[in-house]
């Protein structure tokens, strides 16, 4: 068994247990998963008062819908990034204020806000494709078809606010997203069934 | 927009997770995937294709103050919780009688209101025998069968409210969806109509930990695992 199925396998079993309401599984979740969790809250809002806000949020969720975790449809640390991405980005979406600063920050042309963002999007992109499966599908995505990808997952960013950052119409960057994840879907799907067989 | 068109539905779906729909779209989808299984399952593909992007985020120690704010809302204080006991307890001894009945008798009427047929209990009983209960809807949310069992029985009943458009060739099987594990083949159900499902044991040793039911179209002949997408999909639970 690998670590990562096995790490799974263990999130799975306390994740039923919180399903059941038991607060020390649950607490046991917290420390396993909090770090990464609050990377990808910190990285999506890059200001640590809203991401602790989200982080807090999202582990109140788990708490009260543990039971309706669906483990055939997804790994639990799947479905536990999940909660904390879909919180992020309605945060984002609902703020207009924070929407219009982001807008004006965008035209200025600077992705950071406040807080250390890390790596470019690009770069966390690569790494993130080196030695997974995901790797072949990534190289054959056109370089617009890649970046905009990459902007839109770690950044956050909508079509409009994608559009002002990249200097190119509207239509054009929705179609380098829709086209590189059609790609990405039709590669994966082909490395999927090649595994199964 | 017709959502039940599978390339569209996946389109948005992998919109909806990679993030790039305004607030407006994002809560229309949210609406629908709340009442839809082939969209909350179009979203469960996307999110584990798009997952592993997640892996070179560097993971950053969260302060300890979001903790202790966590554990205040999941766990009450202790004080708090004392109070919060003796409440139940005056509750349990004083008022659980009336409130019993209240919410049985609320209960009752509203399941007969809904679906008087598939219980049998016109004019035979003022209370719901201990059961399990299933509503699944189509992928627009309007309800489309009706299932129900004993709590120890080994018949499940089936109502069909919405005429079901089986393609040839095809069965519609039904599923019950465990809390953790694969699908579980239930039976066939009919078109149209009614029809009761022998159960292989007593509903309780099925449905126990089952929160979901589905139905998928699969062709003739027995099926293990679903092999297409849910057509219908919904909560599975118990009336006790």
């Amino acid at each position: 068994m690998t670590k990562q199925s096995e790490n799974n396998e263990q999130l799975t079993h306390l994740l039923a247990r919180v399903g059941q309401g038991d607060h020390a599984a649950f607490e046991q979740i917290y420390k396993l998963t909090s770090s990464h969790l609050f990377g990808v809250a910190l990285r999506l809002l890059k200001h640590r008062g809203h991401a602790e806000d989200v982080l807090q949020e999202s582990y109140v969720n788990i708490w009260n819908h543990a039971d309706s975790y669906a483990a055939g449809l997804a790994t639990p640390m799947t479905w536990l990034i999940s909660v904390v991405r879909n919180n992020s980005l309605d945060r984002l979406r609902s703020n207009k204020t924070a929407d219009k600063s982001r807008m004006t920050m965008l035209e200025e042309g600077d992705s950071h806000h406040g807080v250390d963002a890390g790596a470019d999007p690009a770069a966390l992109f690569l790494r993130a494709s080196e030695g997974l499966r995901m790797r072949d599908c990534m190289t054959q995505l056109e370089a617009a078809q890649r970046q905009s990808l990459a902007l839109t997952y770690y950044n956050g960013l909508s079509h409009a606010e994608l559009a002002v950052h990249l200097r190119a119409p509207l239509g054009t960057v929705k179609a380098w997203v829709r086209r590189g994840l059609e790609k990405l879907r039709k590669c994966m799907t082909g490395v999927e069934t090649a595994q199964g067989n | 927009m017709n959502y039940d068109h599978p390339q569209l539905l996946d389109r948005l779906a992998a919109h909806y997770v990679l993030g790039t729909m305004n607030a407006r779209v994002r809560r229309r989808f949210a609406r629908i995937m709340r009442n839809s299984f082939a969209a909350q399952r179009a979203v469960a593909d996307w999110q584990t294709r798009l997952a592993p992007l997640s892996a070179s985020i560097p993971a950053v120690q969260a302060p300890g103050r979001v903790w202790r704010a966590i554990d205040r809302r999941t766990r009450p204080a202790s004080a708090a919780r004392r109070w919060q006991e003796r409440l139940r307890t005056f509750l349990i001894g004083m008022l659980k009688p009336a409130l019993g009945l209240f919410f049985g008798i609320v209960m009752t009427l509203g399941v007969m209101h809904q679906a008087p047929g598939t219980f049998g209990l016109q004019h035979k009983s003022s209370t719901l025998a201990a059961s399990y209960v299933g509503l699944l809807t189509d992928s627009t949310g309007a309800p489309a069968v009706a299932a129900s069992s004993l709590r120890r029985g080994e018949i499940l009943s089936i109502k069909v409210l919405k005429p079901l458009a089986i393609p040839k060739h095809h069965v519609a099987q039904l599923w019950a969806l465990p809390k953790d594990g694969k699908p579980i083949p239930i039976g066939v159900i009919p078109g149209d109509g009614k029809a009761d499902i022998r159960l292989s044991a007593a509903a309780e040793e099925i449905f126990a930990n089952v929160p979901k039911l589905a139905v998928s179209f699969e062709p003739t002949g027995a099926v293990k695992v679903p092999g297409s997408d849910f057509v219908l999909s919904g909560h599975c639970i118990k009336i006790w």
